[in-house]
């Protein structure tokens, strides 16, 4: 299990988050997502352990392992480093730098990438694929997927998204993703953790959220309905409650409706 | 071929569930049919391995498949339990038609002289045949 504690992050004065605790388990897909600017990919970058909590303290239950960084996969939001390096090249200190064994990545040819070209020669969504196969390549007993795969046309991305379902069949990874397409991922992820300015709003399993979640059409809703988003549709006023009763809802459409609300409280 | 739709507020786990037990009872995937692995239709559709074993494993406890170590998921067709389940499955057709027509506030006669319309006209019904 991935545990952080009392975690505060940022940059110089200004910490981005502060306080967060948050336990992710072995195996289990989660997402996070929020608004801009909440500090999703801060956070990304502390379950990295490429940025240090100024506070607090993150452990990753994997006894044995002196640099956790072996056993992560980390797809930042920007891939601009080693322009003028070949493809095969990087793939070779990639590799070194794990200490595995190169192997075929599947990915390249279905993305059109030569295994001479030049990075910086690539689009954004090659760059994005070359650099996700290289480490899933890895064998990462924890994969963190950044707001990136945006970037991508739907076609690689359905197929990079294809390639990650694989990898969550062969080897059981913990996944964390941040604020990937609601539509696409629905159905992947297990676990919700909706960030804000001031910390997790919501940390929820998907299950509960889909069983729990229901859409309530009413002026006022009852006072014993916990409401966490309302909003106008038709000149009628619709509340998410969590838990009640109302219609049922996709995971996308609370998600989308949350996100809404954070907006209006502003 | 298994689908997801995704406007439906059907979790993904019944949607799929359903469809496999229509298709084994409606003959599409006969007895001893090998379903697809784990894998491939967790890539396929986009879907968390873990919710295709959990309806594998279900299907698997209600009698419709076995599962051999190592090769996967077979569909297993037992004569009595076949015919229980395909009016499980007709009783549930009707329990959707009849919530839906009772939310449009349609009365029971009126549902009924409708679907004895339809069933006159369908072709596929035609007895003389």
């Amino acid at each position: 299990m991935i545990k952080l504690s009392n975690v505060t992050c940022g940059y110089g004065k200004n910490p981005v988050q502060s306080d967060i605790s948050l336990d992710i388990n072995e195996g289990e897909v989660v997402m996070i997502t929020g608004p801009n600017g909440v500090g999703k990919s801060t956070l990304l970058k502390v379950l990295a352990n490429i940025l240090y909590p100024t506070a607090g303290t993150i452990e990753y239950g994997w006894p044995g392992t002196k640099d956790p960084r072996q056993l992560i996969g980390y797809l930042p939001d920007s891939l601009s480093i080693y322009k003028s390096m070949k493809v095969k090249d990087l793939a070779e200190l990639h590799w070194g730098a794990f200490k595995v064994k190169p192997s075929p990545l599947p990915l390249l040819k279905e993305a059109s990438i030569d295994w001479n070209s030049r990075i910086k020669d690539l689009s954004l969504g090659q760059k994005t694929i070359f650099h996700l196969s290289l480490i899933l390549s890895t064998n990462p007993k924890l994969i963190l997927i950044d707001e990136i795969l945006h970037s991508v046309d739907p076609h690689l991305r359905n197929l990079a998204l294809q390639t990650l379902v694989e990898t969550m069949a062969d080897t059981k990874p913990t996944v964390v993703m941040v604020n990937l397409n609601y539509n696409e991922v629905e159905h992947l992820i297990e676990r919700v953790i909706f960030l804000t300015k001031d910390g997790i709003l919501l940390n929820e399993k998907t299950e509960y959220l889909l069983e729990n979640a229901k859409l309530l059409i009413a002026e006022t809703p009852p006072g014993s309905a916990n409401v966490l988003a309302t909003r106008k549709n038709n000149g009628r006023k619709e509340h998410l409650v969590l838990p009640g009763e109302g219609e049922q809802m996709k995971l996308s459409d609370i998600l989308t409706m949350l996100m809404g609300s954070t907006y209006q409280s502003q | 071929m298994l689908k997801i739709n995704t406007g439906s507020a059907v979790p993904v786990y019944e949607q799929l569930k359903r469809q496999i037990r229509l298709g084994i009872v409606s003959g599409e995937y006969p007895e001893g049919h090998r379903m697809p692995s784990i894998r491939q239709l967790a890539a396929q559709l986009t879907i968390n391995p873990n919710t295709i074993a959990k309806v594998y494993r279900q299907l698997e406890t209600d009698g419709f498949l076995n599962s051999r170590s190592g090769s996967g998921f077979f569909v297993k067709l037992e004569k009595e339990h076949l015919s229980k389940t395909r009016k499980v499955l007709l009783s549930e057709i009707a329990d959707e038609f009849i919530s839906s027509a009772v939310q449009l506030g349609f009365t029971p006669e009126e549902l009924i002289k409708t679907l004895s319309i339809k069933l006159e006209r369908n072709p596929k019904n035609d007895k003389t045949k």
